[in-house]
């Protein structure tokens, strides 16, 4: 993880006012919708409150979305690694074998991330209630939150106000 | 009543905008996956039948069946079926490794030919050696692809390693056991039960006053012995309440093809008479004091034909977890293999109580 921390601003598009704003070391919180869009800037930057309700919990759920994904996305890539298959004590006749089906596995789980991640985001950023992004924020945990990989509901309260 | 909607399973982890009852809602997720197979009906939706009764399995003739011929049994049956592919979904556990064993035991060298393992990274790493002297043998595939497209082919088959635990005991016992000892196994239920929903539902993230305890205390009163331990009661929950939901979780992931059918492209090994039969007249072959202990009939099994000492030690952990790794879910299913896409849909299938 990084020392440098990023500040990401998240703009009300028609109001051009800020509605958010979300600190990183790691991990790149820079996405558009179509009635907001963020800036990245050196410092923390203090911001009004948002008088947009639905536009702020969009934007919120998105980050929630993004720092999931990439939290999972890092455990795949962490349990891929060479030194974690070196670890792992396959003999050498069925090493080939291995490698073979944990490369596909490694690249199947990325897509996976991908395709989710952006299916999602496209659901969330086109809302346009609150409830229905309520509903889809529920999908998502129904969908996303399972698995090796995932944080559990009360590690990800952590991970995502450290990321 | 006849004409009522029927689900034949509910996959969705929390009941929340359902329009349950508060005294239902507090209870989630345990409580919300569940279809009985008792006379007592705890079930949040009207469910179908998809599974047999606890009452059909003592009323039918008794097979008597030992472990080990149990699972050759199985295997023959699955033999017979005359497939030109068999596809064994491999998590790498106890009761998919047995699998394993039980085929390369009755199955001509001919047959085991028609061999494929669906695997991934986690099921080599929870048993290497199995991996490196059986599995390797045979052509591997990941088992995070979409299986049921592996399946449209004709005459073949997926057998998978399910219904194993609900034979045996159940996986919530896991955390309970490493948190407060392994005396919790043998505990009054009375006293350990209502503590080990409570502590499931913060474990998920779920405050509430209440516990599934209540809900789900009658169902104690149809076995056919006493419940007693800790261990008996959730067994007998595990045994009763989420049999069917086991059954037909494959059909939870919005990819999988929903013309394929539980029978005819897929089986679940453990899921016959002669087993269930088995799990109620062998309750002592369960587990012993521990919970390194579960299962160890079918450990004994398996080292008995592999003769690795390290088959014995085989430790349960959750191997299907990641199977479902990233996968949309599906709300529900009704008896007629459709899809559930709404809430308000939903809604329909709520039971009240």
């Amino acid at each position: 993880m990084s020392d440098l921390i990023k500040t990401f601003l998240f703009y009300d598009r028609q109001a051009d006012k800020p509605i958010f704003v979300k600190r990183s070391r790691d991990i790149d919180y820079s996405f558009d919708g179509p009635d907001f869009y963020s800036v990245e800037t050196a410092a923390a930057a203090p911001i009004t409150a948002s008088e947009n309700g639905l536009l702020k919990r969009k934007v919120a759920v998105a980050i929630w979305l993004r720092t999931i994904m990439a939290v999972i996305d890092r455990g795949v890539s962490d349990d891929f690694s060479e030194r974690s298959l070196k670890a792992i004590p396959v003999d050498d006749a069925s090493r080939s074998k291995f490698l073979k089906l944990t490369a596909e596995e490694k690249q199947l789980l990325k897509e996976r991330i991908l395709l989710n991640r952006k299916r999602f985001e496209q659901k969330i950023l086109a809302a346009k209630t609150i409830e229905e992004v309520e509903s889809e924020f529920l999908m998502m945990r129904n969908s996303v939150q399972i698995g090796i990989y995932s944080p559990i509901e009360r590690e990800l309260r952590k991970i995502y106000e450290d990321y | 009543m006849n004409d009522r909607p029927l689900l034949l399973n509910y996959t969705k982890k929390s009941n929340d905008d359902v329009g349950l009852d508060p005294a239902v809602m507090e209870s989630r997720p345990v409580l919300s996956r569940t279809i009985s197979r008792l006379k007592t009906k705890p079930d949040v939706f009207y469910f179908c039948k998809g599974a047999e009764s606890i009452q059909e399995l003592l009323e039918m003739p008794q097979q008597n069946l030992s472990w080990e011929e149990c699972c050759f049994q199985r295997a023959e049956q699955l033999l017979r079926l005359k497939k030109d592919r068999y596809y064994i979904s491999y998590s790498g556990g106890i009761d998919s490794t047995a699998v394993l064993v039980a085929m390369q035991e009755v199955w001509p060298k001919a047959d085991l030919e028609k061999v494929v393992v669906l695997l991934s990274k986690t099921s080599i790493e929870e048993n290497p050696t199995f991996f490196n002297r059986h599995v390797s043998k045979y052509p591997l595939e990941t088992s995070l692809q979409n299986a049921s497209r592996l399946l449209r082919k004709p005459n073949t088959l997926l057998v998978t390693g399910e219904m194993g635990d609900q034979l045996f005991g159940s996986v919530i016992l896991m955390l309970p056991c490493q948190e407060e000892g392994d005396q919790i196994l043998k505990a009054d239920f009375r006293e350990a039960v209502p503590g080990i929903f409570k502590g499931l539902q913060l474990h998920m993230g779920q405050l509430s006053e209440s516990t599934n305890y209540e809900r789900f205390y009658q169902i104690v009163e149809e076995c056919p012995f006493p419940i007693q331990t800790t261990f008996d009661f959730f067994w007998w929950f595990n045994f009763t309440q989420k049999w069917q939901f086991v059954k037909y979780r494959f059909l939870q992931s919005s990819d999988w093809d929903l013309h394929l059918r539980y029978g005819e492209q897929i089986l679940h090994f453990y899921d016959t008479i002669a087993f269930q039969q088995w799990s109620l007249k062998n309750h002592d072959l369960k587990i012993q004091d521990t919970w390194e202990s579960y299962k160890f009939t079918n450990k004994e099994f398996i080292y008995k034909y592999t003769k690795d000492p390290e088959q014995l030690t085989l430790r349960k952990i959750q191997s299907l977890l990641k199977t479902f790794t990233l996968n949309e879910k599906r709300m529900a299913i009704t008896s007629d293999y459709r899809e559930v896409n709404s809430i308000e849909e939903l809604r329909n299938y709520v039971r009240s109580h």
